[in-house]
């Protein structure tokens, strides 16, 4: 694998440009956001710290004092909480009112708890946290907010990353280069996808895991199952588990990448169950351990004001009816809520998006049937259907046992990042089924990369950057 | 090397769509940026207590909650006070006077309770005042026909955490408390995007301030145009073809600008 990644990036300039916009606009959006702007940024970064501190297995349950002090100095601490207010500023300066004293800072409130104030990223496992913490000890002796930007600077490489497989993945979705390129640069700037790249958070190391599943399993399907390949896939979902629970979501998936392997007779059934066994036999060894000796935890619960439920299948099912709607506006808002604000792009771009999402979905749904009817099934997309399928299944199912527990609601737009590929590509498969014509099909293409940019530009520019300045 | 005249045409192409794209981004930007959108900018905030520890009173016909103050700038136009709504529905307005010191009253307001968010910073603004620096003013925020049960409050902080004023509840002083409070300066002459990216800059690594933000913006628009002008070039018929397609796309891509400007100047 790492030979045909490297031969692609150095023969396609495109990767490179990629490569480049990926990294520049993520660094630009880590900078636009004010510091512990992003969801739960303060917790994330309390565990870097801690663990920057003092690497251990049992990590501190309390945030640090500095970074209380640090939000109280800027005037941040109330941001994310109260629409009209910023952080203080200066007139005419490009140093805060109070920057200097961040400067001061005594080196004790780094290991001193803020009691009273814990961190909920300590139920995650530790993977991101000590990755990032090694940023973290580079620059220790500079102030907090520089430690900030170091650690999204991270992020937004790891995301840099994230866009190559991605790449790399829809390149053998389409085979042909031009909708790759166009559907690549329409995922690389959708700007939440970018704002989340440079935030703390492991999702993004979560992302950049699951790139390499989908761009593995996209290859498995395409080329079979050898034992190497079934032990890379393997791997990758070990490793992805090790960094967030929730990538146990990828068993399923593989499972159906089996199954399709199997109907198209690239695998025997003695094969499939083997190949399933050396995988959950990866996962047990690998994860399992970690999980069972308590090291790693279950995810944080976010407590609800819901009594607990009964669990049964009519009440899922009577859940799904009463609210498809917030689910369906929940992977809306992957399109454009940012920060803990959730400040939005407005409602005519969430209406355009979500009925252009709605067309492409009924000419992905005609371009299904027209191709079993002409005897050469889109397995491919077919495969990608139930694996996106799966994905959000399994999060409705979560979000319903979390609600059942009594719990707040959990779905979150960014929550969908992981299958961006896969749905983006099925989304522009049946856009370009209304469109059959090449060169009418080249336009559509130009004009959504185009219209991307602009989104970004005025998501940037007329929502995030005025809340947080203006 | 033999090049065609089709790929310069390809080349051509790409960038005027990468251009012309830029063109839309940037007049957009303008014309964000000479909107309300970033009023904002003109004002400068000073806070003068964030601390929220405990409720004052319930501001009913006979509570007054008032602070103190001393200006630091001119052109003072606006104050925030931190209230609380008790997590319901109030219909009374709230109405804020702005005294100097203990002179006559130069500003009145009455809040729309419908505006007003509970545990938020909510702002009175007015009228400029432009000789305000170093001198003392009072806030005062009262709600004449509020009745017990229909009524807002503010937050005080535990604290004596400003120095050059003191809060009062029916005129009578507590000096252990303040209210939480912020205020604004109108700034004249001020360039929003200068400002701006002064804002942007405050409290960022050295590297990002000023100059270095300003080129991370630029080099970021460039790629993006960049990648742009990268996919125009792979769409069209194969090298030294006809060159339709790409005319297609430059319709196209016209149509979008003109689509995208005329809501630009039509507001949002």
């Amino acid at each position: 694998m790492a030979s045909g990644v490297r031969r692609s990036v150095t023969e396609h300039p495109f990767i490179l440009l990629l490569l480049a916009v990926t990294l520049a606009t993520r660094l630009f959006w880590a900078v636009a956001i004010p510091a512990f702007q992003n969801p739960d940024e303060p917790q994330h970064l309390a565990y870097v710290q801690n663990l920057g501190e003092k690497v251990t297995f049992s990590p501190r349950f309390w945030i640090p004092r500095e970074i209380g002090f640090v939000e109280e100095l800027t005037g941040l601490v109330g941001v994310p909480f109260h629409p009209a207010e910023t952080q203080m500023f200066k007139a005419r300066s490009l140093d805060g009112p109070k920057e200097q004293e961040l400067d001061r800072l005594p080196d004790s409130l780094r290991t001193t708890d803020q009691i009273g104030r814990a961190d909920s990223a300590v139920d995650y496992p530790p993977t991101y946290y000590f990755i990032a913490s090694l940023v973290y000890r580079a620059l220790a002796g500079f102030d907090l907010l520089t430690i900030v930007f170091g650690i999204r600077a991270l992020s937004a490489l790891m995301s840099t990353g994230t866009m190559l497989f991605n790449y790399l993945t829809l390149r053998r979705f389409f085979g042909d280069d031009r909708t790759a390129k166009s559907s690549a640069l329409i995922i690389g700037m959708s700007p939440m996808y970018a704002n989340m790249g440079a935030a703390i958070n492991p999702d993004v190391l979560v992302w950049l895991v699951f790139s390499i599943f989908i761009y593995l399993m996209t290859r498995a399907f395409d080329d079979g199952l050898s034992s190497r390949m079934n032990l890379g896939i393997g791997a990758t979902m070990a490793a992805g588990t090790l960094v967030k629970q929730t990538f146990l979501i990828a068993v399923p998936m593989y499972v159906i990448l089996l199954g399709f392997l199997w109907y198209r007779k690239l695998l025997a059934p003695k094969q499939a169950v083997y190949s399933l066994a050396v995988v959950v036999a990866m996962l047990a060894v690998l994860d399992g351990w970690l999980y069972v000796s308590g090291l790693i935890g279950t995810s944080p619960s976010y407590p609800g004001e819901h009594e607990h439920q009964a669990r049964t299948i009519i009440g899922f099912l009577q859940h799904f009816h009463d609210r498809w709607w917030n689910y369906a506006n929940t992977y809306n808002t992957a399109w454009g809520t940012f920060g803990w604000l959730d400040t939005p792009i407005s409602g005519r771009i969430f209406a355009l998006i979500r009925t252009g999402s709605a067309i492409a979905t009924v000419g992905l749904l005609f371009h299904l049937a027209s191709s079993i009817v002409e005897r050469r099934p889109d397995l491919k997309a077919m495969f990608y259907v139930l694996v996106s399928v799966a994905y959000v299944l399994a999060w409705v199912g979560l979000n319903y046992l979390r609600i059942t527990s009594g719990e707040a609601w959990l779905l979150q737009g960014r929550y969908f990042f992981p299958i961006i590929v896969p749905v983006v590509a099925l989304l522009l498969r049946g856009l370009l089924w209304f469109v059959p014509h090449a060169g009418a099909r080249d336009a559509v293409l130009v004009a959504l990369a185009m219209g991307i940019l602009w989104l970004q530009t005025d998501a940037l520019a007329g929502y995030v950057i005025p809340r947080f300045y203006a | 090397m033999i090049v065609r005249s089709g790929q310069y045409r390809r080349w051509g192409v790409a960038g005027v769509v990468a251009v012309f794209t830029g063109a839309v981004m940037l007049a957009w930007v303008l014309r964000l940026l000479n909107s309300s959108t970033y009023g904002g900018v003109s004002t400068i905030d000073e806070m003068i207590s964030r601390q929220t520890d405990v409720p004052a009173p319930e501001i009913t016909a006979d509570v007054r909650v008032s602070q103190t103050f001393v200006a630091s700038d001119n052109d003072l136009t606006e104050v925030q006070i931190f209230v609380g709504t008790y997590a319901r529905v109030n219909t009374i307005p709230l109405v804020f006077t702005l005294s100097a010191g203990d002179g006559p009253v130069l500003r009145t307001i009455q809040a729309d309770p419908a505006t007003i968010y509970d545990n938020a910073f909510h702002p009175f603004i007015f009228d400029p005042i432009p000789d305000s620096r170093g001198r003392a003013y009072a806030v005062t925020i009262s709600s004449p026909q509020a009745r017990p049960g229909n009524a807002f409050t503010a937050w005080l902080g535990n604290c004596d955490c400003y120095a050059e004023g003191v809060v009062s509840i029916d005129g009578k002083p507590r000096q252990d408390q303040e209210l939480a409070l912020r205020v604004d300066y109108q700034h004249s002459g001020v360039v929003v995007w200068k400002e701006l990216v002064n804002r942007m800059s405050q409290y960022k690594p050295g590297i990002l301030k000023g100059l270095g933000l300003v080129l991370l913006a630029f080099v970021s628009t460039v790629f993006a145009l960049a990648a742009l002008g990268a996919v125009v070039l792979s769409a069209g018929p194969a090298k030294g073809g006809q060159g339709r397609p790409a005319w297609l796309a430059v319709s196209v891509v016209v149509a979008v600008a003109i689509v995208l400007l005329t809501h630009a100047y039509s507001g949002i």
